[in-house]
């Protein structure tokens, strides 16, 4: 009876362990998970919120009224170029993109998530019609309206699909993304879009695509980790690297870049000697540096759903270790990721979450959600993040490949990239800037994306003008743009 | 003396539960203007009283088990009240048999002399009862396991736990360990026949546990969780509807119209709920699909909160701590293991169901052990802890004869 | 009753009830606590509830004192290792050698384990045999290993008609036989002298001074004078000594509480 006893004991402490087991997952997968359980399309509570309350108005950070419900019907800005510029951010009248505003956060927007204050205050003013809250966004409406117009200035990036975001470094709100190709919800027909190319992805948060040499800015933050004097060192570049028997890593165009201090290799953006860094390094350095700067990391971000970027874990051959240490093999990324990434060294090695919502008040003005100071993380130390702020200062003020994007008032620092994949079994090219100005007055990072680019052309070439159009509008603007409606 | 002492914090808690009660069915019947409401906000409290005082006055039950498990078939009345008044009325009569059935057990445990003459009739019916649904049997849920007799269907499943717990209880104190086995795998065939297989995890984890607590040979055990792996491979591989539930836990939204529609919906009503609930009355619980049994815990979490969920899994933890005391105090082995096997039983089938509905692990077809709609759920649950009281009122006996008979030296 | 006004009252009342929730949740808990220490203290006054006897060391073969007496539960088992309910330290019994149970009005029926033998009175039993075996009455010996003991049942038992024992034949027990001499309960009865085998001409057993178990003493009024030719304290459990006394027990390091190896069996 007594060995049963003890047993009992065990048993009751097992059962006890399971009850403890439950508990704690479903207090912490409800409370990370909750918001995108609620938000999923199918909700039928928001169904029937909906069929009761009018929606709320979504305002951008001016309180420029960007959406808002008049007579049943939902109503965009008044202009076609506003309204296509941020349909991906907002969403369009049928729900058909993924987690934007209007279906991500429709808890808000429909008053679901009402306090006893709201619900008293309602019933102490009777009316007719319920009203949801009202959503101001980070967004500057100037700015996002004119971010489509800066593709098509450019004779190369005119016409062609991709995303484009820009954001404020130190407290991480977005100030605009759009994504290309867009289209105008109101006027938009069937027709237009069976003729466009996945019009309803948000290409800015939700597309994945090879980072390219962009990659190299975590490269060399895992170089500059493991090696701490490698500044002093030398590289050597003759045009190629045989890494095996079928594979040679080559450099753009071929180039051969002679003798180089790992400076000036990132200042042109040689191929061989990253590769050869990567090489150097070896697959678990670089994997741990690719992870802290949020590669393989599951994104909960509050306000935005971005798909996870990756680096791959398994199956690693010595190709494609090589081909990782310039941001091709099988690597992905979003365009939010890399302009994260430029944020947190402009930051000084600390990436800022991503936010979008500003606040949330109640038809009647009380305030339900204020902005709060973005979670961070740290992806590398201080003294990294100066020494990468001061090669992508190279990159584009010291005569490398970003130039393009070179203004001579500001502090415009940054990386290109073109990466090469391949789709249905042709060859595409992406184009990719990414960059900061180091200006305390004006603290944005940018990072633009260009699809399907002819041969030949560059980051430099295609994403960096584009980039420049940005930062110049918001040297103009820089007064408008601060601001905000608190 | 010892009488007043446990009577206060006793008296605290039926009262808290009274005051609960009274306020959400008031609460519920000023919201649907209904008489039936009041009547109720009154008649739930004055049977959690009546059934929390009363009994203790014919013989020794415990009374926290008694009020926790009041509240939780409440609590499942309530809910069904809420949501869908005519199951709420068919459970209030089902509890009230669940009571009676109750009060049979406890006797039952306090005196029968002879166990012996009864368990192999038993055995012998249980297996007939759990064969019927494999011959004629009602298909649900793609589980056939309901037989319906007129109006009235009933779950063989059910029935045969008690019997299991008590034959189980007594082959093991006994040392013998072949009628149990023999008893116990019959028994898994026929439910694995009938594609039972939350019912037949239950019933395997049961035996496992008391077999290691009572014999506990340590090889036999290896053998048992390792034939309950291959067994679980084997159901993997075998059946069609294994994969798809295993494939719902992984990711419901992959298909989420079909067939991951009820766990989605689940989720979503969970993420509503927010700490605090939607409010009661308010929310949308009918949205689930089989809101009233498997996933009524959606529904609590949804219009009280999981801060209430919470407590509702402790309210759970505390009905196991108590019975694993109660099997802890008793003399013969048979009733320890009696007493034991009750307990793990609820606290396991708990387990099960709430895991499945916050997708800790893939849905299984068990029911939540008070709370869920189900008559014959209710009464058999009732019914084992009807075993663990009377294990309990046993062993209170056998200390007060003992205190008497030391006072009187 | 509007819906505003419902609204308003039921997201009042929803803190309400995640209150009481959470109050009941603390008194349920709390009463579990309280009822655990009442039991702990009635049962501290009451040190051998739960047992129906005890089997005292006739011959302990040099590895237990002689006249230890360990309390015998209703079911139980007897062995080598500290878990079982008996524990007899001698060489030649195993580690969990038999088990037994008490049946109320009959005696106490002994089941070797396969491959152990124990003998009762004189009649050896093994696993296949115990099953027809007449039980041990008070006054019987048991022979295990090299050991002797001999079973000594509590007077109080044997009038206990109890709630639920099992009576062999289904019949309710009638209340017990009168014994041959005014027995007080929680007093041992005196020893019928025909049980005593031959070979054992141990003079009957006073009660030696300390239970073994590092239990409470009984008070002063309900136990008999101690004898002196069993002096002393007898070894804690566990502890092969073959000198006399030994300290008290201490407490037990966590590496050897329990003695668990089932492969044994």
């Amino acid at each position: 009876m007594k060995r049963q006893r003890h047993r009992f004991k065990m048993i009751a402490l097992f059962l006890f362990a399971l009850f403890l087991l439950l508990g704690l997952y479903g207090v912490w997968s409800v409370t990370h998970y909750g918001s995108r359980w609620f938000s999923y399309a199918g909700n039928p509570r928001l169904a029937a919120q909906k069929e009761n309350v009018v929606e709320g108005d979504i305002l951008d950070r001016h309180g420029t009224v960007l959406a808002s419900t008049d007579d049943g019907r939902r109503i965009f800005s008044s202009s076609p170029q506003a309204r296509a510029a941020m349909v991906h951010v907002l969403g369009d009248r049928n729900g058909m993109i993924a987690n934007s505003v209007e279906t991500f956060q429709a808890g808000y927007l429909y008053g679901y998530q009402s306090s006893l204050s709201d619900a008293v205050h309602l019933l102490m003013t009777p009316s007719d019609v319920r009203k949801g809250n009202t959503v101001t966004l980070t967004l500057d409406a100037g700015l996002n309206t004119v971010l489509p117009g800066f593709f098509q200035l450019h004779p190369l990036s005119a016409g062609k699909n991709g995303a484009a975001v820009v954001m404020n470094y130190l407290t991480g709100e977005v100030l605009a993304m759009t994504s290309l190709p867009c289209f105008d919800p109101d006027t938009v027909t069937d027709a237009d879009i069976a003729s466009l190319d996945h019009p309803f992805w948000n290409r800015a948060t939700q597309a994945l695509y090879p980072p390219g040499s962009t990659f190299k800015i975590v490269t060399s933050a895992a170089a500059m980790k493991a090696i701490p004097d490698i500044q002093s060192q030398s590289f050597e570049c003759t045009g190629t690297l045989p890494v095996s028997e079928t594979f040679a890593v080559h450099d753009f165009n071929s180039v051969t870049h002679g003798t180089l201090s790992l400076r000036d290799a990132f200042r042109r953006s040689c191929n061989c000697v990253y590769a050869s860094l990567a090489l150097k390094l070896g697959d678990d350095a670089l994997r741990s540096a690719a992870e802290s700067f949020g590669f393989n990391q599951n994104f909960l971000f509050r306000d935005l759903v971005v798909y996870n970027s990756s680096y791959p874990v398994s199956n690693r051959t010595f190709d494609a270790i090589a081909a990782s240490g310039y941001g091709q093999s099988a690597l992905t990324a979003t365009p939010v990721h890399m302009c994260l990434i430029s944020a947190a060294v402009a930051n000084g090695g600390t990436m800022p979450e991503p936010r979008l919502i500003r606040s949330v008040k109640t038809a009647s003005g009380s305030q339900v959600l204020s902005f709060s100071t973005a979670s961070a993380r740290r992806v590398c130390s201080d003294e990294i993040a100066s020494e990468l702020s001061s090669m992508m200062k190279d990159v584009v003020q010291g005569g490398g490949s970003g130039n393009l994007a070179d203004i001579p008032s500001l502090d415009i620092r940054g990386k290109t990239g073109t990466a090469e994949s391949s789709l249905n079994g042709e060859k595409i090219n992406y184009a990719w800037f990414t960059g900061f100005n180091a200006q305390p007055e004006l603290p944005v990072a940018v990072c633009i994306l260009v699809e399907n680019i002819p041969d030949g052309e560059t980051g430099g070439t295609v994403s960096a003008p584009v980039a420049k159009d940005v930062f110049m509008w918001l040297k103009n603007n820089i007064s408008q743009v601060l601001s905000s409606d608190p | 003396m010892s009488k007043k002492h446990n009577r206060t914090p006793g008296r605290r808690l039926v009262a808290v539960v009274m005051l609960f009660y009274f306020l959400a069915f008031l609460l519920l019947a000023v919201r649907k203007s209904s008489r039936e409401g009041y009547i109720l906000s009154i008649a739930v409290p004055l049977m959690i009283f009546l059934g929390t005082n009363l009994l203790p006055h014919m013989f020794k039950a415990d009374r926290l088990l008694l009020s926790l498990s009041n509240f939780l078939c409440a609590l499942g009345v309530l809910i069904l009240y809420d949501t869908n008044p005519a199951y709420a009325y068919q459970q209030a009569v089902s509890y009230g048999i669940g009571l009676l059935s109750m009060v049979i057990c406890i006797l039952l445990v306090r005196s029968v002399f002879s166990w012996r003459l009864l368990v192999w009739p038993l055995i012998l019916i249980s297996l007939l009862l759990l064969a019927l649904p494999v011959l004629w049997g009602k298909e649900t849920n793609g589980a056939k396991n309901w037989i319906a007799l007129g109006p009235v269907s009933f779950q063989p499943s059910e029935v045969v736990k008690l019997s299991l717990v008590i034959s189980l209880a007594w082959f093991m104190s006994r040392r013998k360990m072949i009628p149990w086995l023999l008893f116990s795998v019959l028994c898994l065939i026929l439910l694995m026949l009938q594609k039972d297989l939350g019912t037949a995890l239950l019933y395997y984890m049961t035996a496992l546990m008391l077999y290691w607590a009572s014999a506990g040979s340590m090889i036999f055990t290896g053998i048992g969780i390792l034939g309950g792996c291959a067994a679980a491979v084997y159901g993997y591989n075998q059946f069609s509807h294994v994969r798809r539930r295993v494939a719902i836990w992984l990711n419901p939204w992959a298909d989420f119209e079909n067939a991951g529609y009820q766990l989605v919906q689940g989720l979503m009503a969970i993420a509503s709920g927010g700490l605090f609930g939607v409010g009661l009355g308010l929310g949308m619980p009918t949205a689930i699909p089989v809101y009233e049994s498997d996933f009524i815990f959606a529904v609590i979490c949804e219009q009280f909160g999981l801060i209430f969920g919470i407590c509702v899994l402790l309210m759970y933890i505390a009905l196991i701590w108590r019975g694993v005391s109660v099997a802890m105090s008793a003399r013969r082995s048979f009733h320890s293991l009696l007493a034991m096997g009750s307990t793990v039983l609820l606290g396991f089938q708990t387990f099960v169901i709430i895991g499945g509905v916050l997708k800790l692990i893939p849905l299984t077809g068990v029911t939540m052990p008070f709370v869920s709609y189900g008559g014959t759920s209710l009464i058999s649950s009732l019914c084992l802890i009807g075993f663990i009281q009377g294990v309990g009122s046993m062993n209170e006996s056998d200390l007060e004869e003992d205190t008497h008979l030391a006072m009187l030296g | 009753m509007s819906s505003e006004l419902y609204e308003v009252i039921s997201l009042a009342a929803r803190y309400l009830f995640s209150l009481l929730g959470v109050l009941i949740v603390l008194r349920a808990f709390l009463w579990l606590r309280s009822d655990h220490l009442e039991k702990r203290r009635r049962l501290r006054h009451l040190p051998d509830t739960g047992m129906i006897g005890e089997l005292v060391v006739l011959d302990g073969a040099g590895y237990v004192q002689d006249g230890t007496c360990f309390p015998v539960p209703w079911e139980g088992i007897l062995g080598f290792v500290r878990s079982c309910d008996v524990v007899v330290p001698c060489i030649g019994i195993r580690k969990r050698h038999l088990s037994f149970s008490f049946e109320p009005e009959t005696g106490l029926f002994i089941h070797p384990f396969s491959g152990c033998e124990a003998s009762v009175d004189g009649t050896v039993l093994n696993c296949r045999t115990s099953e027809k075996a007449a039980p041990m009455v008070h006054g019987s010996c048991l022979k295990v290993g090299p050991a002797v003991l001999r079973l000594r049942i509590f007077a109080g038992l044997d009038r206990n008609a109890g709630f639920g024992q099992e009576a062999p034949s289904g019949v309710l027990p009638s209340p017990g036989a009168t014994p041959s001499a005014p027995v007080y309960p929680g007093q041992p009865a005196p020893l019928p002298e025909t049980v005593i085998p031959p070979e054992y001409s141990a003079p009957a057993p006073g009660y030696p001074g300390f239970p073994p178990y590092g239990q409470q003493v009984l008070p002063q009024n309900m136990m008999p004078p101690a004898s002196e030719q069993y002096g002393g304290r007898p070894p804690a459990p566990g502890h092969i000594s073959v000198s006399g006394s030994s300290p008290a027990p201490v407490r037990r390091r966590r590496s050897d509480r329990w003695e668990e190896d089932d492969w044994s069996e």
